[in-house]
């Protein structure tokens, strides 16, 4: 699971396939009508759509001479679960914000303050 | 602050005087030492955080994408409260959705207030969504569910979404 999130998140780090994906969200699409929002020829969204297979984020639909990308669900949901914190946002931060000020508090010779 | 939308609300007290508590969240220097995500190190890599004025930070991690934050800071008032908009953004501070979202608000208004409570202090901090589809409001409310924090504002724009 690792290595594929890993791929995955390396996949993320480009603002074009997270824009690809976020297109493929709305459902499934040919290389062209990918291509046509980005001021980019189709080899070059090819090369994107192939980093997005390989992480296991983007597959390929086979219907006759289309073959249409859309998002891999399985792949998308492994990322997903490991990046939907938005609930624990706040908690997480406040948890770190007081293991600093006690850090922090220390180092002024102030403890527990 | 919004009469419209839900509006999430946290708590939290924290062993420490006021005075670095909000020191802690208005220095960029120390904010940037525990307000990333976990494991990661964030940096502000363009702006000024002052009053009227944004900032974009990235943050960096072994185990996420590089990330970046738009920040424009509303109000920072010592001792007592700091407000900004917040979204996720590119490089060049244009507001996008975060990876694998499809629906979540494009920008969100963070509201921290300090008080001094004997010697320590809480903080409050409401999290309201001020640039938003009805889909995003509906996953900001079905993310934060889970918390047993309290919620403000209105659910009408929502119940009305539902309906």
């Amino acid at each position: 699971m690792s290595d594929s999130l890993d791929l995955a998140f390396a996949a993320l780090a480009d603002p074009t396939r997270r824009a690809i994906l976020t297109r493929l969200a709305e459902g499934e699409a040919s290389v062209t009508e990918l291509a046509q929002p980005f001021a980019m020829s189709q080899p070059a969204i090819s090369k994107h759509l192939k980093v997005l297979e390989r992480a296991g984020l983007v597959e390929t639909a086979q219907q006759g001479r289309s073959r249409p990308r859309r998002l891999s669900p399985q792949g998308i949901d492994g990322a997903r679960a490991f990046i939907e914190q938005m609930a624990s946002y706040w908690p997480d931060r406040f948890d770190r914000l007081a293991a600093y000020l006690e850090r922090s508090g220390e180092a002024e010779g102030n403890p527990n303050e | 602050m919004s009469e419209n939308v839900p509006e999430f609300i946290i708590t939290r007290r924290l062993a420490a005087p006021i005075e670095r508590v909000f020191a802690a969240w208005a220095e960029p220097e120390q904010m940037v030492q525990w307000s990333g995500p976990p494991g990661a190190k964030v940096e502000i890599v363009e702006g000024e955080m002052a009053e009227g004025h944004s900032t974009i930070s990235r943050s960096t991690s072994e185990q996420m994408p590089e990330m970046y934050t738009l920040a424009l800071w509303r109000e920072i008032a010592p001792h007592s409260r700091i407000a900004w908009e917040q979204s996720f953004c590119d490089e060049q501070g244009n507001k996008i959705m975060p990876p694998f979202f499809d629906a979540w608000p494009l920008t969100l208004l963070t509201t921290v207030d300090f008080a001094a409570k004997d010697g320590e202090t809480e903080i409050t901090l409401r999290w309201t969504p001020i640039e938003y589809s009805e889909k995003a409001l509906a996953e900001f409310v079905r993310q934060m569910a889970g918390m047993k924090q309290g919620w403000g504002g209105s659910f009408d724009k929502l119940d009305a979404f539902l309906a």
